[in-house]
């Protein structure tokens, strides 16, 4: 049993203890480092292992002096090995040197450089230097260094960051002729007959374009102005320039009406030279893309006899074909 | 109370997060380099079809379609013997003679055993049924052809065609895979086709070199022979022509005629003329563009002529049109006399005349 005055005595002791405690701990001096206020990370890219720029900004309450450095500790996860001192920037002052070892890295401010107390840092990391986490999760800074502040900031790293957007444009392909026929009327040794020119009209959403076709119905047998009654006759058609009573043919000319179709070369000539037809289909015109307004071609058929081509009616038909290319 | 609601709570979001589980997102990809090039685009005509596209995703099992319904189309009694379809990684072979690297599938009503696929129109709707017995299967990326129409020519050759819709507009045919997907539109057209038409009118031109032919003064020791006469003919008549000889001789009978008293009538004749012996005729040899001289007057002696009559003679012909360059025929009129034959001024008219036949 502890008597009532030794209890009184130890309470004397250990309270005098106390206050001696208490003074000396207030003799000695202390240093505080100061919290930076709202710290931020921006990324450009949060998901896992990606490359990002990251844009930091804090407050300061102490101030950033001349040769100061400020570190920056990524947690574990985090590659910063990339990071050269060309990829940082602190705004309003050069930076002498930024050096990553291991997931710390420094960033030495130069002279002239001064943030004043109270002041807002902000901190820039560029060309994708830093990657992230394998894993998603939050992820810590920890800010420091001899300009005395601390802090620690946390970013979101995610499995995925990115959502693919889709949308469809309606499939459409719209194609139309000007006249369905053209007479030539009579041919003479004269001249070189025309007629039209006719067009056609063909507008396509279709991402690769169109092309548009003509296929030559001529005898049935071959390509040509065909003379069906007996005795038959028909004026083969080539790439040829026509001269009326000395060269017998027949073909198309075509030429942009309206927009930017590609017209093939053999057809884009003008005078009396003209495009032999196919019996098979024969690219007339075509685009690589969709067209922003309808594409329009001008298709103009041209003729020529000499004194012995065989009097009667001739006639031919051209298939026009588009197809979209999606 | 309290425990309840939070179970309840409890329970409901597990089971929304269960139903977003089991819900399948689809996720279909898109068929790529979509076309489908027709041999009509009118409204209302049968036509070819030559689908292409290229898939993302392997297809070794169920079915996939092309729908011709909804755009208008009319598959009318199209089966799958109309229905050509193939598939490779190599789009020069798919899209070419399918030597390698290329399947051609064969088709039937349904899907068999034995490497089969099933192809079947129903509601203008074809259904491709992988073949139960497995196949190449369409592997990812591959490139597949399908031809509707007599251009189906793998196994027997498709004498049936969709049709095309009745109205003209952008058309859209979706296709889906079990895992793709994707839409082909194609244009029809009010009118596809321009009707050109041409007339070529009938000309016939004829030209005779000299309108006389001196036979100068006839002997007995040779047969008389005046400067040859060239006929050229002209003509676009798809039948050809026919030049005719008419003789005038006396006005009555043909011949060479002395019409001063006394008359005298040297007769024409199909003949060899010789000196000494009266007679009188032409002949005619073929030129440029190898005319027909006809029978008589094409006979090949030098003193060969034929007989000249006062109706008209079928001289020389041809059976179309001359070309681009004249024809020519040499008219030789020749005579003979006798020792007896009067002596004075003898005459006569030939008259000759073009026919075309167009």
């Amino acid at each position: 049993m502890i008597s009532v005055r030794a209890r009184s005595n130890i309470q004397k002791v250990f309270g005098t203890t106390l206050f001696l405690l208490l003074f000396l701990f207030g003799l000695v001096p202390q240093t505080y480092a100061a919290l930076v206020g709202s710290p931020k990370d921006t990324l450009t890219r949060e998901a896992v292992s990606v490359a990002a720029n990251h844009a930091i900004q804090f407050v300061t309450p102490t101030g950033v002096a001349n040769g100061n450095n400020i570190t920056l500790t990524f947690e574990t996860g985090f590659n910063i090995a990339s990071v050269v001192t060309a990829d940082v920037t602190v705004e309003g002052a050069a930076v002498t040197s930024a050096t990553p070892v291991s997931q710390v890295l420094t960033i030495v401010c130069g002279a002239g450089n001064v943030v004043a107390a109270a002041g807002t840092v902000d901190i820039a990391i560029n060309n994708s230097h830093v990657t992230n986490p394998g894993s998603a999760g939050d992820y810590t800074i920890t800010i420091g260094g001899t300009f005395g502040d601390t802090g620690v900031l946390s970013v979101p790293i995610l499995t995925n960051d990115r959502i693919a957007v889709t949308g469809d444009i309606g499939f459409s392909i719209t194609f139309s002729l000007s006249s369905a026929s053209c007479a030539l009327g009579t041919l003479t040794t004269g001249s070189v007959a025309t007629c039209g020119p006719f067009y056609f009209t063909v507008g396509t959403t279709a991402g690769s374009g169109y092309t548009v076709t003509v296929q030559d119905q001529g005898s049935g047998a071959s390509p040509g102005l065909y003379k069906s009654s007996t005795a038959t006759k028909l004026i083969a058609t080539s790439d040829q320039a026509l001269t009326a009573g000395s060269t017998e043919g027949y073909g198309l000319q075509a030429a942009i009406r309206t927009s930017s179709p590609t017209i093939p070369a053999k057809f884009t000539v003008g005078g009396t030279t003209v495009a032999g037809l196919l019996r098979t289909a024969d690219t007339i015109a075509s685009s690589t893309g969709a067209t922003t307004v309808n594409h329009e071609v001008n298709v103009t058929p041209r003729a020529a006899i000499i004194a012995g081509t065989p009097a009667g009616s001739y006639g031919d038909t051209l298939t026009f074909l588009a197809t979209g290319n999606f | 109370m309290k425990s309840d609601k939070i179970n309840k709570i409890i329970s409901l979001m597990l089971a929304l997060a269960l139903l977003f589980v089991a819900v399948p997102t689809a996720n279909a990809a898109a068929l790529a380099s979509l076309s489908d090039t027709m041999t009509r685009i009118k409204v209302s005509q049968t036509s070819n079809h030559d689908m292409r596209f290229q898939v993302i995703t392997a297809m070794s099992s169920g079915t996939f379609t092309i729908n011709f319904n909804t755009a208008g189309f009319n598959a009318g009694s199209v089966d799958y013997t109309d229905i050509d379809l193939r598939y490779g990684s190599s789009s020069a072979q798919v899209y070419g003679t399918c030597a390698s690297s290329c399947t051609e599938a064969p088709l039937a009503a349904a899907a068999g055993a034995t490497n089969t696929w099933g192809a079947v129109f129903a509601t203008n709707t074809v259904t491709f049924s992988y073949p139960t017995g497995g196949q190449v299967a369409i592997a990812a990326n591959d490139f597949v052809r399908i031809e509707i129409g007599d251009n189906a020519a793998f196994g027997v050759t498709g004498n049936a065609w969709i049709t095309n819709p009745g109205t003209s507009g952008s058309k859209s045919l979706a296709i889906t895979f079990p895992a793709d997907s994707g839409t082909i539109a194609v244009p029809i057209a009010t009118e596809d086709q321009v009707v050109i038409s041409a007339t070529v009118d009938p000309n016939i031109t004829f030209q005779i070199s000299s309108n006389s032919a001196s036979l100068g003064t006839m002997i007995t020791g040779a047969v008389a022979t005046a400067s040859d006469i060239t006929l050229t003919m002209g003509t676009n008549a798809v039948s050809g022509y026919v030049v005719t000889i008419l003789d005038e001789g006396s006005g009555a009978s043909d011949g060479l005629y002395k019409s001063s008293a006394p008359t005298r009538l040297i007769d024409s004749a199909t003949a060899t003329l010789a000196g000494g012996t009266e007679g009188y005729g032409v002949k005619a040899i073929t030129g440029t563009g190898s005319p027909t001289i006809s029978a008589p007057y094409s006979t090949a002696g030098a003193e060969d002529v034929g007989a000249l009559q006062r109706t008209a003679q079928s001289l020389v012909t041809y059976s179309g049109p001359t070309g681009a360059t004249n024809q020519t025929a040499t008219l030789r009129v020749k005579a003979a006399i006798s020792a007896s034959t009067p002596a004075g001024s003898y005459a006569d008219t030939l008259t000759l005349i073009m026919t075309g036949t167009f």
